[in-house]
C-alpha cells in the first residue's frame, strides 16, 4: 500500500503537470502561507506557494505555481507559471501557462493567461485574454513548402 | 501540566501537501521558503519557519514557535511566543519573546 503511494509521489516529481487534476499529492519544496498567517506588503518568490491566509499588496512569482486555497484570501496582482484558485482573489491574475479557477473560487479581476480550466460552481468577474501561446505548446515542426524544398536542395 | 522545556520539533518541509477539490488540506506550518522574499507586516496564530529573506514585523498571536532558519535573513521585529533562532542566521532587529532558544 504505502509503496505504491511512494510510486506515485515519483511519478508526480518526474511528470510535474503544469495544473493539478483530481486530489493531488505534492511532495516538493513549497512555501505555504497558513491559514493564520496575514500579510501586508510586497511578496516575490521563486519556488511554488500555496496561499491559505491573507495576503494584500503585491505578489511577484517567477516561473512557478501558486495555489490559493479554500481559505485563502488575497488582494494583489498575481504573476505566475501556473494559477490555481480555491479561494478568494481581488486582482488581476497573469498565468504564464494556466490559470484554474475551481468551483469554490471567487475572482474578481482581469486573467490573462495561454490556458484556463473554470469549474462550474466559480464565481468570477472580469475579463479573460488568451492571446498569449502556452510556454509548452508544441512548436510547428515542417516549413513551408518552399523552404522545405530549399533545405533539400541544398542538403543535395 | 508538565512545563515544556524542549525546543519545538523542527517541522520538515517534505510533509504531504495535497490539493484536491477541497483546497489545499495539510498540517503544516507556515513556511517562507528559502527564495522568498517579504517586506511588510505580518501576523500569525501558527508556528511560522522562515527560510528566505523578511523584512518588517513579525507578530506571533498566540503561544506558537517562530523559527528564523541559518538561511534567514531577519531585518525589524520578531514578536512571538517562542522564537527559535538557528546557529548562523542573519538577523537585524528586535526579538520579543517569553521564549528565545537558540539551535545549531
Amino acid at each position: 500500500m504505502f509503496n505504491k503511494k511512494k510510486d506515485e509521489y515519483s511519478e508526480y516529481e518526474k511528470s510535474e503537470p503544469a495544473v493539478s487534476t483530481n486530489p493531488d499529492v505534492r511532495r516538493r519544496k513549497t512555501s505555504v502561507i497558513g491559514p493564520t498567517l496575514k500579510f501586508k506588503g510586497e511578496l516575490s518568490a521563486n519556488e511554488d506557494l500555496i496561499i491559505e491566509g491573507e495576503i494584500e499588496g503585491t505578489i511577484a512569482h517567477q516561473d512557478k505555481n501558486l495555489t490559493v486555497g479554500k481559505e485563502g484570501r488575497v488582494k494583489a496582482d498575481i504573476n505566475a507559471r501556473t494559477v490555481e484558485v480555491y479561494g478568494k482573489v481581488e486582482g488581476d491574475i497573469h498565468g504564464e501557462d494556466i490559470v484554474k479557477l475551481a468551483k469554490s473560487a471567487d475572482v474578481k479581476g482581469n486573467i490573462r493567461c495561454a490556458r484556463i480550466v473554470m469549474e462550474d460552481g466559480a464565481r468570477f468577474s472580469g475579463s479573460i485574454d488568451m492571446g498569449q501561446k502556452a510556454k509548452s505548446a508544441p512548436k510547428p515542426t515542417s516549413l513551408p513548402v518552399g523552404e522545405s524544398a530549399k533545405q533539400v536542395e541544398s542538403a543535395g | 501540566m508538565a512545563p515544556h522545556d524542549s525546543v519545538p520539533d523542527e517541522p520538515s518541509r517534505d510533509t504531504e501537501v495535497r490539493v484536491g477539490e477541497e483546497g489545499v488540506q495539510r498540517s503544516l506550518p507556515s513556511i517562507i521558503g528559502i527564495t522568498v522574499v517579504m517586506k511588510g507586516e505580518l501576523t500569525v496564530g501558527e508556528d511560522l519557519v522562515i527560510e528566505g529573506t523578511f523584512d518588517g514585523t513579525i507578530t506571533g498571536t498566540g503561544p506558537d514557535t517562530v523559527t528564523v532558519r541559518r538561511t534567514a535573513h531577519l531585518s525589524g521585529e520578531v514578536s512571538a511566543g517562542t522564537v527559535r533562532v538557528e546557529d548562523g542566521t542573519n538577523l537585524e532587529g528586535t526579538v520579543i519573546s517569553g521564549r528565545i532558544k537558540l539551535a545549531e
